[in-house]
């Protein structure tokens, strides 16, 4: 119990200690995100209000949805390698890290939690928030919104955008800790594996995979399975599963070696 | 406090820094860690602080193994490196924002010590000079009243005034159950304030010994009519103490280490195996 209640206070003054510091850098990013999906969602809005809806704007509101999607990884991914290697291209700051009086596992989450959750979920909370509002104000039949709303690339995109922030976060890391032989291997891995599994179709996605249930519009019970792979629907989501588990195993022991770590 | 144990320390394992290092530094002393540039001052520092992984053998500071970088042992040690910089900060987001790891930090010290070393209030901390810097840190680190205190170069980039309050600051500093490891190759910066030196040549640890034993050992004295001389410069010598009892000159001290074999030999005889006398 002891144990827990020092990790939640090391956890809690880390994150102060890194929003203190770098406030306005999560600020600028999330800014940033801000100006490009409002912008392309007037752009939207006047379309909609020059030649009312149709397919085209359906179309630009997906293009839309990925781009922003493929924005918020892409600033993550920034964010997360600006933090991992604050200290580490900085070898007058390295010590900071490296002495702070806080546990290795303190140290690990609230640097996964500042870098790789709050950030993302705030922007996507951002995409989400401006979507609907969009999709109200262009809604001109009920099913167009059902349409829209069907199409959540930005969820069925997460897995892989957050298995590509991983794979560079991890090749970074491992690299910039004198661990360059580990990092090697890492990359050759994570390749063998996303090629294997084809993590960037949706299709494979643990989460919606495509074992599906449901009932028709005309009131038939169907049963779809779809074949992506050489595995079978079962061994296929047991596999998925196990490297999505594994990612944060992995991210932990790359923490490993960052907080323990030689001098560079 | 510190025991080193067959210690090899360095970046590479082909050619460590420090070969097979068998000391220890006890605590209740201001220890002065001299040697050349390159000698592997830092490099013991950085090892003792858990920074950098021994070679070979084995260190432990105060009963806790450095490399693992445990929490407790980390609150127990403040390291002050020779460079350094300092966040986008002022000094009270600092102190708010850092002292809350450090058990026994006491903001009045601080406080005080800051306005010992005349430090210029009023600017972020990244915006500050060596000098300022180095004031800062030097204050915060007292201030953290952690039992092993490690500082690499410290009076480095200090002016004359600033080094004169960083001497009187060390000199009122409780040492009950601390150790404050310096590291300097200013000899003159530190004397007066240490009670233990510790003098690096050639990737060993010569000389470990407080003052005191030193100077019940030998006696620094002018070079005329001095047949007997364990080294002399030409101008003053060092001698066996016997009758004679006079105040130990670093420099001297240093020098004769690194320029005389026969002296260095006799110190390894004389004083190799005596650091148990460094407990106060």
């Amino acid at each position: 119990m002891q144990q827990i209640k020092l990790f939640f206070k090391d956890f809690s003054r880390l994150i102060a200690v890194h929003y203190r510091e770098n406030w306005w850098v999560g600020l600028f990013a999330i800014g940033a995100l801000s100006v490009v999906t409002i912008y392309k969602y007037i752009n939207i809005i006047n379309i909609y209000s020059n030649i009312g809806w149709n397919q085209e704007l359906l179309t630009l509101f997906k293009h839309n949805r990925e781009l922003c999607t493929a924005l918020i990884v892409f600033i993550t991914a920034v964010y997360s390698f600006a933090c991992t290697l604050k200290t580490y291209g900085d070898k007058e700051r390295i010590h900071d890290a490296m002495m702070l009086p806080a546990s290795h596992k303190a140290k690990f989450f609230a640097e996964v939690l500042y870098s790789l959750v709050l950030l993302p979920l705030v922007m996507f909370v951002i995409l989400f928030v401006t979507d609907t509002v969009t999709a109200l104000i262009c809604q001109n039949s009920e099913e167009n919104i059902v349409l829209i709303n069907a199409d959540k690339e930005h969820i069925y995109s997460l897995p892989s955008y957050l298995y590509a922030i991983l794979f560079f976060h991890s090749i970074t890391t491992l690299w910039r800790a004198d661990n360059s032989h580990i990092a090697v291997r890492t990359v050759v891995v994570m390749t063998i594996l996303f090629l294997a599994f084809y993590v960037n179709t949706p299709l494979t996605y643990p989460f919606i995979w495509s074992d599906f249930t449901g009932v028709t519009r005309e009131g038939l019970h169907i049963v779809f399975n779809m074949e992506i792979s050489w595995a079978s629907s079962e061994l296929g989501k047991i596999l998925h599963y196990l490297i999505y588990g594994t990612l944060p195993i992995m991210l932990y022991a790359i923490s490993y070696y960052k907080h323990k770590e030689r001098s560079l | 406090m510190i025991k080193l144990n067959n210690l090899s320390a360095g970046y590479s394992k082909r050619h460590p820094v420090l070969q097979k290092l068998q000391t220890t530094f006890a605590q209740g002393n201001i220890y002065g860690l001299l040697g050349a540039n390159g000698s592997g001052k830092t490099t013991l520092l950085k090892t003792i602080c858990g920074v950098l992984f021994p070679l070979d053998g084995e260190i432990s500071a105060m009963g806790y193994t450095p490399q693992k970088r445990e929490s407790d042992f980390l609150k127990e040690i403040f390291y002050i490196p020779d460079e350094f910089s300092l966040p986008t900060l002022t000094v009270e987001k600092y102190v708010d924002t850092y002292a809350q790891f450090r058990p026994n930090f006491s903001r009045q010290k601080f406080e005080s010590a800051l306005k010992a070393m005349n430090f210029t209030f009023g600017e972020h901390l990244h915006r500050l000079s060596l000098g300022n810097r180095k004031k800062f840190l030097i204050s915060f680190a007292l201030a953290c009243n952690s039992p092993l205190v490690i500082m690499d170069e410290p009076t480095n980039g200090l002016d004359i005034e600033a080094k004169r309050s960083f001497r009187s600051l060390l000199a009122s500093e409780d040492l009950t159950n601390r150790l404050i490891l310096i590291s300097s190759h200013a000899v003159t910066d530190l004397e007066h304030i240490l009670s233990a030196v510790a003098i690096i040549h050639d990737g060993a640890v010569v000389i470990n010994s407080t003052i005191d034993a030193i100077a019940a050992n030998i006696a620094f004295t002018s070079s005329t009519n001095c047949n007997d001389a364990l080294y002399t410069d030409g101008l003053r010598a060092i001698v066996k103490a016997e009758a004679e009892w006079s105040d130990v000159d670093l420099e001297m001290l240093y020098m004769a280490i690194h320029k005389s074999k026969d002296f260095r030999q006799y110190v390894i005889e004389n004083f190799s195996g005596k650091e148990s006398v460094c407990n106060r």
